[in-house]
């Protein structure tokens, strides 16, 4: 069976790498049920505090629990963790085990490893290798909600941005659902979930807008007219073209579109403002993948994908079209752009600040 | 007599070379003479309800062939003022060949206005450009001197900035503008960075250089130039 393959970014890349809870249940069916040997003392097993139990679930409460019990001499009851994270709803398991995960010190991510807590140890594995839903979720309680998400920050960020959330600095977390720059005429999707996070005390404030970071393809010279009629490319049709931006990836003479690439982004606000508000740009060239063969799609069959270079620093935050309108338009030709109708609400949560990081992810679909 | 005829001549070559400096300072970047090609996008900064003339030559003595129309506001994000785009392909005495004028109707939010679409003749005191450049240099060249600049790392493509540019002249991908003034208490003005050379021959906070990397698209940033 062929390693999966782990490169940034793709449709093909596979959104889970292990089976977690199937193979889960089964093994706890070996491990845990058998019953003690006669004669031998009983152990009492590490089993979750009573109070952990009340609903609805505190995330991080059951990360520092299990972390304690884990470091602790006694085994564990597996079972008794794995039927507290399944009192919340199926698709937020995924995120309990990931408020769990970024809380497990040395010790005990040893102890995950011994053969009685296999059950745990590959719940946990599967949060740390694979990637987070991008999809609407409906958490119990915003603090649910901030610490699912301040979780898969801390997990994809950089130790610098890690330290800044962890200061209490204002951080934003994008999660990235694929679409083609095709989509809706070629003005891009607002499919994308930015969240604003800002960690107080053991506790935090998450905030969810919606945002598209990718570019559409009305920006695309594919799109544009060719000198006897029609499209440069045949593919490009339905697109309502625009205006050409991009640069030539793979040296074929046609500019192609860029993405940000996953990763963390230290932004600081434009002085002057950019588009009628206030905006933010990095201060570091920054690294895009091209769909250099304008599919639309930005995966590892594009030819010569990764630009280091040439979109310097023009991936901006900036506001885009409103979305309270049948066809909106993102005004994205790859950078990160957040409904007008929603920009003030966005200004208002990030404040101020000299500056802030911004991490942006591949999300699962 | 000799040492006196020394010291007169070098007085003499003091005084020209001081004056020389002096008229040196004074005199402002300017445009190449003549007509130049060059080919970049701009916007028309024409507040007149009007609209702006577009002529068949560089100056006020050739007729009017057409009209563009003012900036106007838009419907799509409160308090944005969006501005008719327009080709440039040549510039002379301040003037600008333009072509292909086209309203922004993603920005207006709005129908797009009639206007000329041809070819003709605008001044560049009504005409903008954006840049994505980190610098303004004294010469159409990446090897010229840079004369304005802001924080590393970050360009010069602000709404400010551009509010307050007029095109004075062109030559290839580079474009020659003039700012100011920022309006008072800007906080812009303190993050740029200003040479003595691009205020040279201005009126007070007025200050010009060559840009490059201009990015014709209002509604967001470029990549490709």
């Amino acid at each position: 069976m062929p390693w999966p393959d782990l490169t940034i970014g793709g449709r093909d890349q596979p959104s889970w790498i292990i089976k977690p809870r199937a193979d889960a249940r089964a093994h706890l069916a070996v491990v845990s049920d058998q019953p003690a040997a006669t004669g031998q003392p009983v152990v009492k097993q590490q089993r979750p505090p009573p109070w952990l139990a009340r609903q609805p679930l505190d995330f991080a409460a059951f990360g520092r629990q299990l972390n304690t019990a884990l470091c602790g001499h006694a085994p564990i009851d597996a079972k008794a963790w794995l039927e507290l994270t399944e009192t919340v709803p199926w698709p937020l398991q995924d995120y309990v085990w990931r408020a769990a995960e970024i809380r497990l010190g040395k010790a005990a991510k040893a102890a995950l490893r011994r053969r009685d807590n296999r059950a745990l140890y590959e719940q946990i594995e599967a949060v740390r290798l694979c990637r987070p839903d991008g999809d609407k979720l409906y958490f119990q309680t915003p603090k649910q909600q901030f610490d699912a998400y301040a979780a898969v920050f801390r997990r994809f960020a950089s130790p610098m941005a890690r330290t800044y959330f962890m200061g209490g600095m204002v951080s934003l977390l994008s999660l990235r659902n694929e679409s083609s720059t095709l989509a809706h005429h070629g003005e891009g999707s607002y499919d994308d979930r930015l969240v604003v996070l800002r960690r107080i005390g053991s506790t935090g404030i998450s905030t969810i807008f919606p945002i598209c970071t990718e570019p559409g393809a009305q920006y695309s010279q594919r799109a544009a007219s060719k000198p006897g009629g029609g499209r440069q490319d045949q593919r490009y049709g339905g697109v309502h073209f625009n205006k050409i931006d991009g640069e030539d990836g793979n040296k074929d003479k046609i500019k192609d579109l860029g993405r940000l690439i996953e990763g963390t982004y230290h932004y600081y606000e434009k002085p002057g403002g950019h588009v009628g508000a206030r905006a933010f740009q990095t201060k570091i060239t920054q690294v895009v993948e091209r769909d250099t063969d304008g599919d639309g799609r930005f995966t590892t069959a594009d030819p010569s994908r990764i630009d280091p270079k040439k979109a310097g620093t023009s991936m901006y935050i900036h506001q885009g079209g409103k979305d309270s309108v049948l066809e909106p338009d993102t005004w994205s030709a790859g950078c990160q752009t957040i409904p007008t109708n929603r920009y003030k609400t966005f200004l208002a949560t990030v404040g101020k600040p000299a500056s802030l990081f911004y991490v942006l992810v591949n999300a699962a679909r | 007599m000799r040492k006196s005829f020394h010291r007169l001549a070098a007085a003499i070559i003091a005084s020209v070379w001081a004056v020389a400096a002096a008229g040196a300072q004074e005199r402002p970047i300017e445009p190449p003479p003549g007509e130049t090609a060059c080919a970049i996008g701009a916007f028309v900064t024409e507040t007149d309800p009007a609209g702006l003339n577009v002529r068949s030559g560089p100056g006020t003595s050739f007729g009017v062939v057409g009209r563009l129309p003012p900036v106007t506001l838009s419907k799509e994000i409160d308090g944005l003022s969006v501005m008719v785009e327009v080709e440039i392909t040549a510039s002379a005495k301040g003037w600008f060949r333009i072509r292909n004028a086209r309203d922004n109707a993603q920005l207006t939010g709005a129908t797009e206005r009639a206007m000329y679409g041809g070819r003709g003749w605008v001044s560049g005191q009504k005409l903008t450009v954006k840049t994505q450049s980190p610098a303004g240099r004294a010469q159409p060249s990446e090897k010229a001197a840079i004369v304005l600049g802001t924080e590393a790392g970050l360009t010069l493509d602000n709404d400010a900035l551009r509010a307050v540019g007029r095109l004075i002249g062109c030559q290839g991908k580079w474009a020659l503008v003039e700012f100011g003034p920022l309006p008072a208490g800007d906080a812009l003005g303190q993050r740029l960075d200003i040479a003595p050379a691009a205020q040279s021959g201005l009126p007070q906070g007025r200050f010009r250089a060559w840009l490059n990397q201009i990015c014709a698209i209002q509604e967001t940033s470029c990549s490709g130039f």
